[in-house]
């Protein structure tokens, strides 16, 4: 569950919550005022009763009422002074202690309404019984009049009990499931498309978010058909690409053998050492790298890996580079030197590795002529899980601002003059390190010089090589 | 006269490349379809054939795997530079050997001369040529070198002349390994480069053919660092 789930919940229930509260609130208050939908009693008990009480408020005092009101409370007889206030604080309606005020005036010496004088206050008592109409149906209850209250009554005015905790159980549950649900059903399809581009940006373009999200009608399904859309098209458009470039390479292809069979022929009717003839077929074989190159670098973009994954020992994939440079750098009289340390072993495509090596140090051979030496330092940082392998050479070094260009296809250089550039090898080189997790840059050293630096994860319990 | 059939779908290829093979000394035939390529290599009377894996119709492996269901006659692929898939999947299939394509025609001329020369037996520094019937045998493998006829355990075995080639130079050293650039050196008739899996490609398909030993190992061993060794009994 994401966070957006989580957030979703929480403000649906929250929201349940508050919006069970309130409506809980407002049913409580309803039903509180419908428990003082009192009204005067007239029957033939009320007088006796209301008679008691002034007796009792007369002599005993308000103390004595209270304490009587309290102790007998099936008797339902309320005393309001001057002011309105009952004195026992319960709430009464303002039209009742109004009729009793009025039935007091128009006929004081009324049975059921009494005038008591104490303690510096008037007080007025009457009897009240509950409307019958606000609680009907219930055989036992007295009828009409001021029968004894039914036992619900008896807490008239009191504070009110909470509903039963089953109740609330049950409505925080459901509250509960409601919001989970909610959430869900918002956090869901938008869950499948962070999942769906996420995967789009690995690389996966045949990915459709749609049927992750069903048959929705909404913004969100909408959204999930625009993303397909959009996800179509680019793969469309990559596919193209990568036909268009495999299909160019392979027309180029085509024409180049028959230009090398043709000055193959030409080389057989004229003079074999013939110069020219020579420079034609160095082209062609150059060109014909260059188109390898580029097939190579879109497979690797387009995520076709080559080879297959095996364990590496890299110093047995090392002693092959060098080996092979070294063979490549005696030609012009230079030599690569090795400290050859660093025992390790990885899971990799060994391939790719070699050719990403490979490239580094012949970049270093092509870039640094003057260098009369290329250094290959290797070592194993164990607390990183780390092999770095450093190339060193004391050439010109590279422009600060284009150290980072370096790798990317085909980048020249303002500053270099009468080189070729960097080609493919060094973009080829980056793309097949991060497709072991690896990287690779370039810095100048301060003595001089360039130094690219590979660094390959290891696995976190390093295998140590037999080599 | 040594018959070279050419299939290729690029007849201005072939044309050239005809051409060149004329000059140095082959017959040449030339073929630009698959089917009918195939029909050709099958109907006898060539040397070799040079094959592009990469034809758009009928695909060059289902072509090589044709002439490989009825025939060893010797097959040179021309294939993708860099493409391992075709050139590994050529080789299971029985092809001797590969070229990448674009190469240049004395590349294609030196290939087919290496593949043509081993048709012919191995010798050991001249010691056992001439002697046309010199049989070789260690571990239930029986090989005729020039009759190009090897038996494993009394049955006829059918490789392909690389295959052939191969077992050979390990048997004569039967009990030793032979290193792949050796190996290379005296049944490819090239030199071993890097990256160059072909020995290994080879040498799995000989062991699919040969079986396994009563004991579960395999006859061909591969040594490690040092190459491949033929068990002696």
């Amino acid at each position: 569950m994401g966070r957006l789930f989580w957030k979703f919940f929480a403000f649906i229930w929250l929201a349940q919550l508050v919006g069970i509260v309130a409506i809980g609130s407002a049913f409580w208050f309803t039903a509180r005022r419908a428990d003082q939908n009192l009204e005067m009693a007239y029957g033939p008990g009320a007088g006796t009763r209301v008679e008691a009480a002034s007796d009792i408020l007369k002599y005993a005092g308000v103390e004595g009422f209270k304490s009587w009101s309290q102790h007998e409370r099936r008797e339902i007889v309320f005393a309001v002074d001057e002011s309105g206030r009952e004195l026992l604080e319960r709430a009464l309606a303002p039209g009742l202690i109004q009729s009793a005020r009025q039935l007091h005036q128009e006929d004081s010496w009324s049975p059921i309404v009494s005038e008591v004088g104490t303690n510096g206050h008037r007080y007025l008592l009457f009897a009240a019984a509950p409307d019958m109409a606000a609680a009907p149906g219930d055989p036992q209850g007295p009828p009409r009049g001021l029968g004894p209250p039914r036992p619900e009554d008896t807490r008239l005015g009191g504070p009110r009990a909470l509903p039963p905790p089953s109740i609330t159980l049950t409505t925080l549950i459901a509250s509960l499931l409601t919001a989970v649900l909610l959430a869900w059903y918002v956090a869901k399809p938008i869950r499948s498309l962070r999942f769906a581009f996420d995967g789009v940006a690995g690389g996966n373009l045949s990915l459709r978010v749609m049927p992750l999200i069903g048959k929705r009608q909404d913004e969100l399904a909408d959204l999930g058909r625009d993303f397909d859309r959009m996800a179509e098209r680019l793969q469309a458009s990559m596919e193209g690409q990568r036909r268009l470039l495999h299909d160019v390479s392979h027309e180029v292809r085509s024409p180049l053998a028959r230009l090398q069979a043709a000055v193959g022929l030409l080389r057989r009717k004229y003079d074999r050492e013939e110069p020219t003839i020579e420079r034609i077929e160095e082209e062609i074989v150059r060109i014909d790298r260059l188109v390898g190159d580029l097939l190579n670098l879109s497979r690797i973009e387009a995520g076709e890996l080559a080879g297959a994954e095996e364990e590496i020992q890299l110093l047995e994939l090392l002693t092959d580079v060098v080996a092979d440079a070294n063979f490549e750098a005696a030609s012009s009289g230079r030599s690569i030197t090795w400290n050859e340390r660093g025992a390790a072993s990885l899971i990799g495509r060994a391939d790719m590795l070699r050719v990403a090596i490979e490239n580094v140090v012949r970049n270093a051979l092509k870039h640094a002529p003057e260098s009369r030496d290329i250094t290959i330092r290797t070592s194993v940082d164990a607390a990183r899980s780390t092999y770095t392998i450093r190339v060193l050479d004391s050439g010109p070094g590279v422009p600060d601002e284009e150290l980072a260009q370096m790798f990317t296809p085909f980048f020249r250089s303002n500053h270099a003059e009468g080189t070729d550039g960097y080609g493919l090898g060094l973009a080829i080189a980056k793309r097949s390190l991060e497709a072991h997790g690896g990287r690779i840059f370039a810095s100048n050293r301060p003595e001089g010089g360039l130094v690219v630096t590979i660094e390959l994860p290891l696995p976190r319990t390093p295998v140590p090589s037999a080599g | 006269m040594t018959c070279v059939l050419l299939i290729d779908d690029d007849a201005k290829l072939t044309a050239l490349l005809g051409d060149y093979l004329a000059a140095e000394g082959f017959s040449v035939s030339i073929e630009n379809d698959g089917p009918q390529g195939a029909a050709e290599a099958l109907s006898g009377g060539y040397a070799i054939a040079v094959l592009d894996v990469m034809m758009p119709r009928l695909n060059g492996l289902d072509v090589l795997r044709t002439i490989r269901a009825l025939s060893t006659l010797p097959v040179l692929m021309l294939t993708a530079r860099g493409d391992d898939v075709d050139r590994i999947t050529g080789l299971e299939l029985g092809a001797d050997d590969y070229v990448p394509k674009p190469c240049t025609p004395r590349e294609l001329v030196a290939r087919i001369r290496a593949i043509l020369r081993r048709m012919q037996p191995v010798t050991e520094s001249g010691l056992e040529s001439d002697q046309g019937d010199a049989v070789l045998v260690s571990s239930g493998l029986t090989m005729w070198p020039h009759q190009r006829r090897a038996e494993w355990l009394g049955e006829s075995l059918r490789l392909t002349s690389t295959e052939f080639s191969l077992l050979e130079v390990l048997l004569r050293h039967a009990g030793r390994p032979v290193s792949k650039q050796d190996l290379s050196a005296r049944a490819l008739g090239r030199p071993h480069t890097r990256h160059d899996r072909s020995i290994d490609v080879h040498l799995s398909s000989i062991r699919r053919k040969l079986g396994l030993l009563a004991d579960g190992r395999s006859i061909i061993q591969a040594v490690h660092r040092q190459g491949y060794q033929l068990l002696k009994d």
